[in-house]
């Protein structure tokens, strides 16, 4: 046979074809999640795991934090608040319309030594969608993230603490009245992540280190009652010598038409540090089907700071939390593109996005390790036109972005 | 120069475990591509690799044999992709076109399209046995370290493999033994 015609060279050949070059992107997505690994190990950031259901463990650790972060650099102030930062890049993704106004609340918590409605070092606040008219929210307990109901008539307290008692989620009027927290059975701590697109129904996660039994995602009504398990946890806590990590499923969002679920999937490592070792992905869930879909890959989904958020639209899933990008997938888990967000820095730390109610704009939180400052941005939704809507003496999480007062 | 990488990597270095991301990222992804035929595939295999990569390099003993190591990982993220993958679609995807082809090739567009075909039937783990031979050039002995099985399914698998994308060229009946590089 012709050499040119023998099959092993045809075969060999056509598998010669085709990309050898790793894309840049990945190079620094690989780099930038190796350094949020470390980050983990070395220096108390606010996102600590325990911050979900421990807010006064967190805020004891935001405050080292921000105390050696002034003791030791000129930083910890941004410059100013409102006009656009950095160029925008433009990336195929969701669309956007950018002459539409800002408009909504947008819902965040503080750590910060300096503030707080009972614990001294955790606040909850809002301010108008351009940065603009911030208001503390006078709480009767110290609470993680807030999420606006999908009218903006009430809040969600994701999780309250109480001495002696288990975390339970509670709710309140929009401007922080009248707070019921629901009393659920269960020896589990429960915290919520989201409404139901009718404001009847609340996302939650029970998770307990001792009974493993209960961890999963569930659902009950805005009054604490009729609790429906929607998942079992197949990956329990793990407790190490150094350090110990419950794994759980955390609620993330419903979807608009109030079908399924989308949720974070934290699984713990092993040996003495099981929480170094965690990583995450994402799952969709349909209600009344017990099977999972993962759409993204392990370790593409932040085990500390767990969030996804559907878009208005119904056609993206949200997520941040592993570097300087944004991320949207369909919810089936194809189609993930970057949102280039022109952050000041590679060594940018995005996480916690949220979209606008009309899904034509992105609240999230950024870390900056080379000014040392974690603030509050907004993006159009293509990652132009950033705009820094926060800035103060503390770290911020949690943001919510909510409509406007009814 | 990757031993001392690794040696410096494994004691939580940055900087050199960037640096072995840049020597061994491109190999990687060359590999992760060719079994998984999907670029966006092949980036999230790559980058699961490393990652993990990064949490256990501490537990590597012997410096020397990172490379064999590395490619165990990459190709069990394969499979975990692929895997993941099927499970997600329905055989819609169209299949991906990498730049325009070269003009000077000597596979016909005919050939790619049964080659393709072909390889699309094969599981990942012949796959892998596949890319780590013909592309890589890898020792058998050296892809059944890699893969994790014995010689002897290297070589059973690659001999299927072999034969079904040789038959998809016409090449053989299905009695024909197909030319296996020396291990």
């Amino acid at each position: 046979m012709n050499d040119m015609r023998d099959p092993n060279v045809i075969i060999g050949a056509w598998l010669d074809e085709g990309p050898t070059e790793l894309p840049a992107t990945t190079r620094r997505a690989i780099t930038t999640s190796v350094r949020t690994m470390d980050q983990r190990r070395g220096f108390a950031l606010p996102w600590d795991r325990s911050v979900s259901f421990q807010p006064l463990l967190v805020a004891a650790a935001v405050i080292v934090a921000v105390a050696g972060i002034y003791l030791l650099s000129p930083f910890g102030r941004s410059t100013s608040v409102g006009p656009p930062v950095g160029s925008p890049t433009k990336s195929e993704g969701p669309s956007i319309n950018p002459a539409l106004p800002l408009v909504g609340r947008i819902a965040f918590t503080r750590y910060d030594a300096e503030v707080g409605p009972l614990g001294p070092n955790i606040g909850t606040f809002t301010i108008n969608a351009d940065g603009e008219g911030e208001q503390q929210l006078d709480l009767p307990f110290p609470a993680d993230g807030l999420v606006w109901s999908p009218d903006g008539s009430r809040i969600l307290l994701q999780s309250v603490v109480r001495d002696g008692e288990r975390a339970r989620p509670a709710v309140a009027d929009a401007d922080g009245s009248n707070v019921q927290v629901l009393d659920v059975d269960g020896a589990f701590d429960l915290g919520c992540g989201a409404w139901s697109p009718d404001g009847e129904r609340l996302l939650c996660s029970a998770a307990d280190l001792d009974d493993p039994s209960s961890d999963g995602i569930y659902t009950i009504a805005a009054d604490g009652t009729e609790l429906q398990r929607l998942t079992i946890d197949p990956f329990p806590g793990v407790r190490g010598s150094a350090s110990e990590c419950t794994g759980q499923d955390a609620p993330a969002d419903f979807s608009p038409d109030g079908t399924q679920f989308v949720f974070v999937r934290v699984m713990c490592g092993s040996g003495e540090d099981p929480v170094s070792g965690q990583t995450a992905e994402i799952h969709v869930g349909t209600i009344g089907e017990a099977e999972t879909q993962a759409i993204t890959i392990t370790g593409f989904a932040h085990p500390q700071l767990p969030s996804a958020r559907w878009s208005p639209d119904g056609q993206w899933i949200l997520f941040g939390g592993t570097s300087h990008l944004l991320y949207v997938v369909r919810p089936d888990g194809t189609e993930r593109q970057t949102i280039q967000v022109a952050a000041p820095s590679f060594d940018a730390f995005l996480y916690r996005p949220d979209w606008s109610p009309d899904g034509s704009r992105i609240v999230f939180a950024m870390h900056l390790p080379s000014a040392e400052s974690t603030e509050l941005y907004s993006t159009a939704a293509d990652g132009s036109d950033l705009r820094q809507l926060t800035s103060g003496t503390s770290s911020v999480d949690f943001p919510s972005w909510g409509p406007s007062a009814p | 120069m990757t031993v001392a990488l690794v040696e410096r990597a494994r004691n939580g270095d940055e900087a050199a475990f960037a640096e072995l991301v840049d020597l061994h990222g491109d190999r990687c992804y060359a590999i992760a591509y060719r079994i998984l035929r999907d670029v966006e595939r092949a980036q999230d295999a790559v980058q699961q690799a490393f990652l993990l990569c990064w949490r256990e390099l501490p537990k590597l003993r012997d410096p020397e044999r990172f490379g064999v190591w590395l490619h165990r990982l990459l190709v069990n993220a394969c499979y975990e992709e692929y895997r993941r993958h099927k499970r997600w679609t329905t055989n819609i995807r169209a299949l991906p076109i990498d730049g325009p082809e070269a003009p000077d090739s000597i596979t016909s567009i005919a050939d790619r399209h049964a080659l393709e075909q072909a390889f699309r039937e094969l599981t990942p783990e012949h796959r892998a046995v596949v890319v780590l031979h013909h592309h890589v050039g890898m020792p058998l002995a050296t892809i059944a370290e890699v893969v994790g099985i014995p010689l002897g399914t290297v070589k059973s698998r690659l001999f299927h493999a072999t034969r079904l994308l040789r038959t998809a060229l016409g090449a053989d009946s299905d009695t024909d033994v197909p030319e296996v590089r020396p291990a």
